[in-house]
């Protein structure tokens, strides 16, 4: 039973923490909390959808690798045209941040318009398939989410500190405005940011209508929001915080609903979330945040 | 007299002129629409409150609107009780979560004060989903009839459109003489440098659980009117989209401009409702709502090579909007 708990939340928490590094990497850099992210995820599953039924045939690889092209290019053009030129002018984050909710509000709606409202079968992999783990029952597509998503993470992890565009993105964390005066190229910089966590909300997207079998216009909203707290839980602005949170909220959740109800696993995660903001509001991995005058 | 003869509100006496005059030329359709201005434009003003006056951006306020929404439902299903009563009711439950809501505040500034609002928000969804012997769960309360006073129901929609636009008229004094009071002053303060304001002997906690409690109540009768005009209530229409719709129309108004979220509210109540009649645009009318925050956002700030954008702004500014600075989120 535990270890099915277990095997369940692992699934689920690679999903929230592929989100939440999205949400983490762009407010490392901007200190903005870039709510588009969640309506990304939802898009880019639509557009697996639109492509897996009408042009590709049945080829899952090449579906998946055209849409996270797509979703780079979302994620690029929402950072032109919606907070690049707020930025530029040196304006308080909080209008990037409204900004950011009129870009997902036309992407949501968009989604709606084109897909309709109905929940929709949706392509997944080795369906039906299992493995015995000790007792636990890990369907195949558990096994690929959770393999993927570490091989994500390594490949983060050697992003950020041996690449040399992954390097620019924590320097510009670090400071803004020596980068620019070091001739850094940090608007391109900052959108290449904003590819990397809409690609990132893209095969979380994918993965987890995979995982369902099914995919509504709903699913942005439930996860966007989950990996959102996730993301605070583990200190926003820290990529090892993000992932932390997101096992962790799963894991949680999975516990009570195993345990004991359904409709208590919602309230554990965002009950958790006010626990921990109120008694750490910078997280667990955040840093204190000095006033300054 | 004099210092009330300000442009703001002379536009506001304008406005509130054409509603009074409107139901005379309107069908039922249109009223209807209207209504729901008049219940945005109330709970945009409570939303402006907090942001625009107090410099929290929240992305919780339709729990609000839905807790009041549902306690004038549940006390109607439950006891039969008229809006009369119920209203008191409202005014208590709202008010306590607004308060209940601003407990946190004492240890948590800025930024995450917008992620404490969002989790809040979810919670109060959930928990409604789930009480089912209160609540009725995800069923909805339905068959609510149209607004009682002390016996006397109201007949058609007519009267109730003059009974939203009272409670305009009253939100809008209210707050205007709460931003013009010595509260407001201090909020004001809060907003625009924390430290300098606490530094002058500002108390920030108090402050800011009275803002956040009035916000809280005014929210709340917006959704209690929402309840009667609809007469059902469900979960599911109390989304998060209703925040962020909300956010809009204060937005389009201009932060801390009360008169500006009045004509937001009509704008973009109207606006989706009259794409409507566009076969073509009718899946994606709601659009307009984010489309307005980008271009708001741009026109506040530069489009590179657009002349027309000076003069625009420049009106708009000098229409619409206040120049606020709201806190860093």
């Amino acid at each position: 039973m535990l270890l099915q708990i277990l095997v369940n939340g692992i699934s689920l928490g690679s999903i929230y923490a592929l989100t939440a590094i999205g949400y983490s990497l762009i407010y490392s850099i901007l200190q903005l909390i870039n709510m588009s992210n969640a309506a990304v995820f939802l898009t880019s599953a639509v557009i697996f959808y639109a492509l897996y039924t009408s042009l590709t045939g049945s080829s899952v690889l090449l579906t998946f690798i055209l849409t996270l092209m797509a979703a780079g290019a979302i994620g690029y053009v929402i950072e032109v045209i919606a907070i690049r030129p707020i930025r530029e002018k040196g304006d308080s984050n909080t209008y990037a941040l409204i900004s950011s909710i009129g870009v997902k509000t036309i992407l949501e709606q968009i989604c709606q318009g084109t897909f309709g409202s109905e929940i929709k079968q949706f392509p997944t992999l080795l369906d039906g398939k299992y493995i015995d783990l000790f007792g636990a029952r890990t369907s195949a597509i558990q096994i690929i989410i959770i393999c993927t998503t570490l091989l994500i993470l390594f490949f983060m992890n050697w992003f950020t500190q041996k690449n040399r565009v992954g390097r620019g993105l924590r320097a510009l964390s670090q400071n803004l405005k020596a980068c620019h005066l070091m001739g850094m190229p940090v608007n391109t910089l900052i959108g290449v940011s904003f590819a990397v966590g809409s690609m990132l909300a893209a095969v979380s997207g994918v993965a987890y209508c995979m995982y369902l079998k099914s995919i509504s216009i709903s699913v942005g909203s439930a996860i966007g929001n989950k990996a959102f707290a996730a993301t605070v839980l583990g200190g926003i602005g820290e990529l090892k915080g993000a992932v932390v949170g997101g096992y962790i909220l799963a894991i949680a959740e999975n516990l009570v609903s195993g345990y004991w109800s359904m409709s208590a696993s919602n309230f554990i995660s965002f009950g958790i979330l006010i626990l921990v903001l109120i008694i750490k509001p910078t997280g667990i991995f955040g840093k204190k945040e000095q006033k300054k005058v | 007299m004099k210092k009330y003869l300000n442009s703001k509100n002379i536009l506001f006496v304008l406005i509130i002129a054409g509603m009074a005059v409107a139901p005379f030329i309107t069908d039922a359709y249109q009223l209807r629409v209207l209504i729901s201005c008049e219940l945005n434009m109330i709970f945009a003003m409570s939303l402006n409150l907090l942001m625009g006056i107090g410099g929290t951006v929240s992305f919780g306020h339709v729990a609000f609107y839905e807790i009041g929404a549902y306690t004038t439902a549940s006390l109607w299903y439950h006891f039969g009780w008229d809006y009369s009563t119920n209203f008191i009711f409202v005014i208590l439950i709202t008010g306590l979560a607004g308060l209940l809501l601003a407990l946190p505040m004492s240890r948590i500034t800025g930024r995450y004060v917008t992620i404490i609002t969002l989790s809040f928000a979810e919670i109060v969804s959930l928990i409604i989903k789930n009480w089912d012997p209160v609540t009725l769960g995800q069923m909805g309360i339905v068959g609510i009839p149209s607004i009682t006073l002390f016996g006397m129901r109201f007949k058609n929609k007519i009267q109730f459109f003059y009974f939203a636009l009272i409670f305009v008229i009253v939100t809008y004094i209210l707050m205007y003489w709460l931003v013009n009071s010595k509260l407001g002053r201090n909020l004001q303060a809060m907003r625009d440098d924390s430290i300098a304001a606490e530094a002058m002997g500002i108390k920030l906690f108090p402050n800011k659980v009275i803002v956040f409690t009035i916000s809280a109540i005014f929210a709340g009768i917006a959704g209690s009117l929402y309840a009667h005009l609809m007469t059902y209530v469900e979960p599911a229409t109390f989304n998060a989209n209703l925040s962020f719709n909300c956010i809009s129309i204060v937005v389009v108004g201009g932060l801390g401009n009360f008169t500006g979220t009045l004509i937001g509210a009509l704008f973009l109540t109207i606006l989706p409702e009259y794409l409507r009649k566009f076969e073509f645009l009718f899946k994606y009318r709601m659009i307009a709502y984010g489309m307005v925050l980008v271009i708001v956002m741009w026109l506040n700030h530069s489009i590179p090579g657009l002349k027309l954008k000076q003069s625009i702004t420049g009106f708009f500014r000098k229409l619409l909007h206040k120049e606020t600075a709201v806190e860093e989120v």
